[in-house]
């Protein structure tokens, strides 16, 4: 038989949301007003990222199978990876819209100081090539 | 049971039981249709308090001169309100309602990641707290206008923490609503019950999706202008107190996220009154595909009109001829998707309750603010009208109207499906009257205040602009309350007994037909459904109708009906 629409209801609860939100809303009020405020708040935003982690780990909030799904044109994505692949598009956004930021101040500013006038060089490739040799340890990882 | 406690003990100890144990509910919950609610019911908290900051704005400005407000106050009302409303209300609005209703929609056992939709809910309730507790610190609130312009909204002229906090709220609230549109596009994507296709998907969920698309490319460059302006208030960094280009770089990024944000506000209530077109009309929405089509458009092009907002910034003329073009090619799937609306109207069995009226005055006022927005795109007519009332006019019979009256609709159509309960649908249409003739008697003066500035705190006598808006805060002080009344009027239904009937409208769309099978354990595919979507009026008159109906994809229906089989039966919930 089939009511109409009206399944029981799974209820899982965690305090992980709310304790993360008044963890962010402390540390930006802290900015704003005085700092110790902004290291508590930090402290328990930090404290929930590893419970959640945690939670993670022990596959608390593993999803319920979801026996009937219409996935076209996405099956061969776990809805994970499809969550990072959105998030990453929202990052491109950010970054890119930080680089034009950057020309177009380069770009309107009368005079630009040289690289070396302010920056030291080698410094700057070191840590270049540290950021990008630790991406290509994460890639080994991953095929090895 | 040896031992039978005191009857009137039992109820106590189990009243506070209840109670610590729903508070304890509310406060961990990830349940979509909880966090639903939660969503809406803040969104009306914020609503009343911006709507507040409003009704003080028409207070100062009734008479000309007026003291009520002093300059820096006013322009603390005049900023919170605007951030409030658009940022806090509208769009968060539309999310709540899209919480409870897209998963059942799709037939989703919830959204994709529930506990990131409760994240983004707490961390909307708190940026929001942190908003308007600006008002209390010392030095005031942001008092830029919700625009915040540059360099205004840099430390040398707003060196008050409470600027600081606002930026960091308006962050807090990017965030928030990066991590709704993440958990949308993927439940919506990834999530949908057996049946529910592509073409299939209802309307309400088409328009929450391209919402959600808009808001994760148009909240990016926001945060990235506010990360940009955090460095320059807390690092000393001039990326906006520079005065080569500092103020037209945050107008780039702020408008960039501007511009797209009208729709992030419009989209969720067209697809509010399409679905309530489609119930009270007896109708399948007109050319649903090229509706589809036209949210596309709209999001595609909405990328391409934010220099619209800049013509009066001295940008060069070619600059002014694209962006002209592009706004004017904006409006056309627009008005298709206006029209396609009104067309469902045509030859339909109307039914004029509650939900149904709120939708035509938001059609009304689409129709005016999109016509006196339209003409802002020659950029001749924006010089004229540039920063003066007609666009506050232009702007607020967009958001204000449409959108709001539209979100009402929605409260009220989902009311029955939320609660289980019936408004009083008499008192509704009261309310809906008041509010609607008060709308207009505040809004429509605006339209002939075409000298007057935006944003001043008060006017000369000399300058004529006193009966007029002293017109518009009478307005002001009926749709107001008319509005508090409206929702009153939901909040009061909630001491009726529960009703029996689970479809009153007896609306076709699978929030209200998809069903559970008990056996199974499982949501019913939507195949076996059937009367979701078929049509409620089998067609006979012409060919051409005939062709319609094929074209939406319900052409299996249509020969059931020709060859005299039974058409599935809609009346399914009725005997229930």
């Amino acid at each position: 038989m089939t009511e109409n629409y009206e399944r029981p209801e799974e209820r899982k609860s965690s305090f992980t949301p709310l304790l993360l939100a008044i963890g962010v809303a402390l540390f930006f009020l802290g900015l704003a007003i005085n700092f110790p405020l902004a290291m508590g708040g930090l402290a328990i935003s930090a404290f929930t990222l590893l419970k959640i982690f945690k939670d993670n780990v022990e596959e608390k909030f593993a999803d319920f199978k979801e026996s009937l799904e219409e996935r076209w044109p996405l099956e061969f994505l776990k809805k994970e990876k499809l969550g990072v692949w959105v998030f990453l598009m929202s990052e491109i956004l950010i970054f890119g819209s930080l680089i034009v930021a950057y020309a177009y101040v380069r770009l309107s500013s009368s005079s630009w100081p040289i690289a070396s006038q302010i920056h030291d060089v080698t410094i700057g490739m070191v840590n270049t090539i540290i950021l990008l040799t630790s991406s290509l340890a994460i890639v080994y990882g991953f095929t090895l | 049971m040896a031992h039978q406690p005191k009857r009137h003990k039992l109820i106590s100890d189990r009243r506070i039981e209840i109670i610590v144990f729903s508070i304890q509910e509310w406060l961990t919950t990830t349940n979509h249709k909880q966090v639903g609610i939660l969503y809406i019911v803040t969104a009306i908290f914020f609503m009343a308090v911006a709507g507040m900051f409003g009704e003080m704005m028409r207070a100062q400005l009734a008479q000309p001169m007026n003291n009520f407000l002093d300059p820096f106050a006013y322009d603390q009302t005049v900023t919170l309100h605007g951030l409030l409303m658009i940022l806090w209300v509208l769009t968060p609005l539309g999310a709540g309602l899209a919480n409870y209703i897209v998963p059942l929609q799709i037939g989703a056992k919830d959204l994709a990641f529930p506990r990131m939709n409760a994240t983004s809910y707490w961390t909307y309730l708190f940026s929001g707290v942190l908003l308007v507790s600006t008002v209390f610190l010392p030095g005031g609130g942001p008092n830029t206008g919700w625009t915040l312009y540059a360099p205004l909204n840099t430390i040398e002229f707003t060196s008050q923490p409470g600027m600081t906090l606002a930026v960091l709220a308006i962050l807090m609230l990017a965030v928030s609503i990066t991590m709704s549109s993440i958990n949308f596009i993927t439940t919506i994507a990834r999530n949908r019950t057996k049946g529910v296709t592509w073409k299939r998907l209802p309307i309400f969920t088409w328009a929450i999706l391209f919402t959600m698309v808009l808001a994760l490319f148009a909240f990016p460059p926001l945060a990235a202008g506010l990360l940009l302006l955090i460095s320059d208030r807390f690092l000393g960094t001039v990326f906006f107190s520079s005065t080569q280009g500092g103020g037209i770089l945050w107008d780039q990024l702020f408008w960039f996220f501007g511009h797209p944000e009208v729709y992030i506000v419009v989209f969720p209530a067209l697809g509010i009154i399409a679905e309530v077109f489609q119930t009270f009309a007896k109708k399948t929405l007109f050319s649903r595909s090229a509706f589809i089509v036209e949210f596309a458009a709209v999001t595609f092009l909405s990328a391409g009109v934010w220099m619209h907002h800049m013509f009066t910034t001295g940008v060069n003329y070619s600059v002014l001829q694209t962006f002209s073009f592009t706004t004017l090619a904006i409006s056309v799937p627009f008005e298709g998707i206006v029209i396609a609306l009104v067309l469902t109207l045509y030859k339909g069995r109307i039914q004029l309750n509650t939900p149904m009226l709120f939708c035509f005055a938001a059609i009304f006022t689409v129709t005016l603010g999109g016509v006196t927005g339209v003409l802002q795109a020659f950029p001749v007519l924006d010089y004229a009208f540039n920063g003066t009332y007609w666009i506050v006019g232009h702007f607020h019979y967009v958001m204000a109207g449409t959108t709001l009256f539209a979100l009402l609709a929605g409260l009220y159509y989902w009311w029955p499906k939320i609660t289980k309960r019936k408004y009083s649908e008499k008192f509704g249409v009261i309310t809906f009257a008041i509010s609607f003739v008060g709308f207009n008697i505040l809004y429509f003066p605006y339209f002939f205040l075409l000298d007057m500035p935006r944003r001043i705190s008060t006017y000369t006598v000399a300058s004529g602009f006193a009966n007029l808006n002293l017109i518009a805060t009478i307005g002001a002080y009926i749709f107001g309350p008319a509005a508090a009344l409206a929702v009153l009027n939901l909040v009061v239904s909630l001491r009726k007994p529960v009703s029996a009937e689970s479809n009153p409208w007896e609306a076709r769309e699978m929030e209200w037909t998809l069903s559970y099978n008990d056996k199974a354990a499982e949501i019913q595919p939507a195949d076996s459904v059937g009367a979701a979507f078929d049509p409620p009026d089998p067609p006979k008159e012409t060919w051409s109708s005939r062709w319609y109906w094929c074209r939406t994809g319900l052409c299996k229906s249509v020969e059931a009906h020709d060859s005299g089989r039974e058409a599935p039966s809609t009346k399914k919930t009725g005997e229930a």
